[in-house]
């Protein structure tokens, strides 16, 4: 085994564990500080592939904000935060669901890749390289996701501005 | 590109380490004599309180969670950018600009619509309404314990 087979093991490893632990933990903000673990993880898989960019984007966004975004929601709704019991009688949809996912998965994986692993390209995926990408072929798609930010700016404050009027 | 990150994961490795460490040492030597201060939360001094029950936080605190997780996506495209400046030039630097100037362009409107306001606007129709909001800032500050 090589270096990078050894860190992916440590990696699945830990990752798979606070997976399971994140959909069974009965508390919910617990599960939310596994989420932390899970998608770090992730992002160290995205650092394994080479994937630089992409790995740090996961760890900036994902754990810095989007779990941070989960947290407040908790905090604001009622949700029974605490020793109360989290169970919701959906357990054989969920495990149908899961099973489905993880079958279209494998089918997809083993069809891109054939069992053969991925052939990593450290030069396409540094951040270098992908900005020149991005700032000189894909201008359009870029100063659209400006858009897509202003566009979902003010969704947020129109949404969550009361409305005054009768 | 692996052994690039060798650094990193040392640093992290001993971190962890560093802080293990320390609690562990700390809860062999220390004396244990809890009382019930002392396991109190920490809140800077502040005593610690429960929001009553059926109240909530104020929505506020979610838009500013969600205005920090745009500007945050806009960071994330300033990372590349800056890494290739030289390359891109004055087009690149354009291109930023144009950029910046849209998210900038939702940043003026949340202003100006009152969006980073944080004291709520008096109620317009229930004008009798007592100022409840006052109360609980004189006991904001009492000691802990």
């Amino acid at each position: 085994m090589t270096g990078q087979e050894y860190v992916f093991a440590v990696l699945a490893l830990v990752g798979t564990i606070s997976a399971i632990r994140l959909v069974t933990a009965k508390n919910v903000v617990h599960a939310a500080l596994y989420l932390v673990v899970t998608l770090s993880v992730v992002g160290g898989v995205y650092l394994l592939l080479a994937a630089e960019f992409v790995g740090w984007v996961q760890i900036l966004i994902y754990v810095g904000a989007i779990v941070i975004l989960f947290l407040f929601g908790l905090m604001l709704t009622r949700a029974p935060i605490g020793r109360e019991a989290l169970d919701n009688q959906q357990r054989g949809i969920a495990f149908l669901i899961g099973l489905g996912i993880l079958g279209g998965l494998v089918y997809l994986i083993q069809g891109a890749f054939s069992w053969s692993g991925p052939r990593l390209r450290p030069s396409v995926g540094t951040t270098a390289q992908l900005g020149q990408s991005l700032f000189r072929q894909w201008v359009l798609p870029f100063e659209a996701v400006s858009f897509l930010l202003l566009a979902a700016l003010i969704g947020a404050v129109v949404l969550s501005r009361r409305d005054d009027r009768p | 590109m692996l052994s690039e990150y060798l650094p990193i994961a040392v640093l992290a490795t001993l971190a962890v380490l560093f802080g293990v460490a320390s609690l562990g040492v700390s809860a062999l030597l220390r004396p244990n004599r809890p009382t019930r201060a002392k396991l109190a939360p920490y809140e800077c001094g502040i005593e610690p309180a429960r929001l009553p029950a059926g109240e909530r936080f104020p929505v506020k605190f979610y838009v500013v969670a969600m205005l920090f997780i745009i500007f945050d996506i806009e960071t994330i495209f300033l990372f590349p950018w800056a890494v290739g400046f030289r390359q891109l030039g004055l087009f690149g630097l354009a291109e930023m600009a144009v950029f910046i100037a849209l998210v900038f362009v939702a940043y003026v409107y949340v202003w100006k619509s009152g969006g980073l306001d944080w004291r709520e606007p008096a109620p317009r129709r229930a004008a009798a309404a007592p100022p409840t909001a006052l109360e609980p800032e004189a006991r904001e500050v009492v000691r802990a314990g």
